[in-house]
């Protein structure tokens, strides 16, 4: 039963958790609160960036952060299964009898940084599956419960795609959230050099425990959800789908294959987990329109016409989210679309039905 | 906890934009039956401006209760919707569904939406009429204000009323057709259209009765003694028939008609014929005979050439065989063939 005592600390947590992971990482501070959701909601994390961002060492403060055991696995294409979850290796007793005994792999930690995931062959990709969705490794037959909290917190550059294995859409499925980790500022920037100039070291410290975390989960999951706010929410998620009942215009033309269940199911329940950290009782429709982008930037398959155009998931989210804005008629603030290949797309559109030829 | 009590100070207003939206709405109806009665009392010529603005009224206060009952009355859950537009961040919305829920987050949650409910004020909410309330009140008061005016001006005699200006306008836009028809008896045809349908009044297509061989053209059947005609100003449906006949074989055709229209000799045609094959029906000037060299038609006058030597030849034999002399009517044929030569 939660009760104030439980909100308040999940209050003073949340401060104490940035205030650290700020110690180590300059600015991204939507890459942070991202993390940070989806930790709390009990969700996996994809980061997604250019090498030399901070991606690793993100991972590494929330480790320290949160007080929590942390595994790093660097994925390679020779990397096996058994090197992620462990295998049966034969031991002799005192008695020189031989029997197996489980050697656990480095996934059997509460966080799991999955540096360069999509380096290594699909085979391994999937040995992570089962841990990631059902929080148990299954090796010979025995399936072994992973301890609570468990993260895996998953790491890929966009541009380095030879020798690289793109992530099957199960698997991607399992990141609640992917988070694009972009270029620091100039500020960012002139920071992070001056910092780093002093010491390289990670100076964060422990903000929370596992134990804690826990708790903090389940006081964002007691938030109540309006049913209009639902409902909004689950129809984000179906407008996604070029042939559900409340498609969007946007996915008929760029989207191919749209977001699974999880896609709800992660939406809300971070939404939660971000309405408590802004100090409200309740989810908004802000909450989603804002979370929508995370949860399903990488549940999408994109159409050939979307990739031709150069539009990208992003984009296609933003436009779903404004369409649905404006059929629902929510009071939500629409968001607004920068790319330039979302305007080109429009001006051509403009142009083919000006002409009738559309 | 009541519901009435968290948004007492926003149900007065609310309950009065619900009540302004309801008039609003019901004037739309009230102004459409205002402008039917309107339109009855201009087709009637009556004086329709109190009769009108009573049925534009009645009708509105019937259909404001309506509005307000069916669509507009305040209700929680719409309250809540329409207050957290103003910044609320579906707070409110939460609290009446869950407001039976007594869990401490659903306490904590009430006391938040309350906390900013008290920041708004009722003053910031802004009656919202929508587009399509604007469109459709527009254009029934136009309508409404027209037809109005138009019974006004009907009823003080300034314009007709609206039967009258039907009546005329159906009479105008009716185009009453007549058919003009040529027809021919055995020997001849029409040349042109022999079947027209024209407008009431107006001409008809020229047309020409031409003789088949062996025939001549002798007149219509309404006593025009020429085979081409154009019937102007054509007021009714007519049927003319052109009257056509056979050249005598033996060359005695001094009939009733000798003494304008000469008969053709056959033997003479047969010849001309012959003679120039092409020319038999093609040619312009075959109109109301057939053509022979002989038998042009000069400046409006037919020139009968070969009849004229036919009959002074018939004429110096009767007179050889005979010693006869010539009677007056023979003479004045003569002298009137002579007088076209």
């Amino acid at each position: 039963m939660v009760n104030e005592q439980n909100i308040q600390q999940f209050s003073e947590q949340c401060g104490k958790i940035f205030e650290q992971i700020h110690r180590d990482v300059i600015g991204q501070r939507e890459v942070i609160e991202g993390a940070v959701i989806a930790m709390i909601a009990g969700g996996n994390v994809l980061l997604e960036g250019v090498p030399g961002v901070g991606k690793t060492r993100l991972v590494r403060s929330l480790g320290r952060v949160f007080d929590l055991p942390f595994s790093r696995i660097q994925f390679t294409p020779d990397l096996m299964p058994a090197d992620v979850t462990g295998t049966n290796i034969i031991v002799k007793d005192d008695d020189g009898n031989s029997s197996f005994q489980f050697q656990p792999g480095p996934i059997f930690s509460n966080i799991i940084l999955a540096d360069e995931i999509n380096r290594a062959t699909p085979k391994t990709q999937s040995a992570l599956l089962e841990a990631m969705q059902e929080h148990t490794v299954t090796v010979m037959g025995v399936s072994r419960k992973l301890e609570e909290p468990f993260f895996v917190l998953a790491t890929q550059n966009p541009v380095e795609q030879d020798g690289t294995y793109p992530l099957p859409e199960a698997q991607m499925d399992r990141f609640m959230f992917k988070i694009i980790v972009k270029n620091p500022s100039l500020d960012e920037l002139m920071e992070i050099v001056s910092m780093t100039q002093k010491t390289m070291a990670e100076v964060a410290d422990a903000a929370c425990n596992g134990e804690q975390l826990l708790e903090m989960r389940k006081t964002a999951n007691a938030i109540e959800v309006a049913t209009d706010v639902m409902r909004y929410a689950m129809m984000l998620c179906s407008a996604t789908h070029p042939d559900s009942e409340c498609a969007s215009e946007t996915a008929k033309k760029y989207v191919r294959l749209g977001a699974s269940p999880r896609a709800g199911q992660a939406l809300i329940s971070a939404a939660k987990v971000k309405a408590l950290m802004n100090g409200r009782f309740n989810v908004s429709y802000n909450d989603i329109n804002e979370l929508a982008f995370p949860v399903l930037r990488h549940r999408m398959k994109l159409t050939f016409e979307a990739v031709a155009e150069r539009i990208s998931a992003d984009d296609i989210v933003g436009m779903i989210v404004n369409e649905m804005i404006d059929r629902t008629g929510i009071s939500a603030e629409k968001i607004k679309i920068a790319s330039e290949a979302v305007k080109e797309a429009e001006a051509e559109d403009k142009k083919r039905g000006k002409h009738g030829r559309k | 906890m009541n519901r009435k009590q968290n948004f007492e100070k926003h149900y007065s207003r609310l309950r009065l934009e619900a009540w302004l939206l309801s008039i609003l709405w019901g004037l739309v109806p009230g102004l459409g039956c205002g402008a039917l009665t309107a339109l009855v009392l201009w087709f009637t010529k009556l004086d329709g401006l109190l009769l009108s603005l009573i049925a534009t009224a009645a009708v509105t206060l019937i259909a404001t209760p309506v509005y307000y009952a069916a669509r507009f009355r305040p209700d929680a859950v719409k309250n809540a919707r329409r207050l957290d537009r103003l910044g609320l961040e579906e707070r409110l919305v939460t609290m009446v569904e869950f407001e039976k829920d007594d869990s401490v987050m659903a306490r904590l949650q009430r006391e938040d939406a309350k906390a900013q409910l008290e920041k708004i004020k009722p003053s910031s909410m802004k009656m919202r009429i929508t587009r399509s309330l604007t469109l459709h009140l527009l254009i029934t008061a136009i309508v409404y204000a027209l037809l109005l005016t138009l019974t006004i001006l009907s009823a003080s005699g300034i314009i007709p009323g609206g039967d009258e200006l039907i009546e005329n306008a159906v009479e105008e836009a009716q185009e009453v057709y007549v058919s003009v028809t040529y027809e021919v008896e055995d020997g001849g045809y029409i040349e042109g259209e022999a079947d027209q349908l024209i407008l009431l009044g107006t001409d008809a297509e020229p047309v020409v009765a031409v003789a088949e061989e062996g025939y001549v053209f002798v007149e219509w059947e309404d006593g025009r003694s020429r085979p081409d005609r154009a019937d102007t100003k054509v007021t009714e449906d007519v049927v003319y028939i052109a009257i056509f006949e056979p050249i005598a074989e033996d060359g005695d055709g001094d009939d009733g008609d000798s003494s304008d229209k000469p008969m053709d000799n056959p033997q003479e045609n047969e010849n001309a014929n012959q003679s120039n094959p092409d020319q038999e029906s093609d040619s312009p000037s075959s109109a109301g005979g057939k053509y022979e060299e002989a038998n042009q038609i000069i400046d409006g006058e037919t020139y009968y050439r070969e009849v004229l030597e036919m009959y002074k030849e018939l004429l110096r034999q009767r007179l050889e065989a005979e010693g006869d002399t010539l009677t007056e009517e023979e003479r004045a044929i003569i002298e009137a063939y002579l007088g076209i030569v």
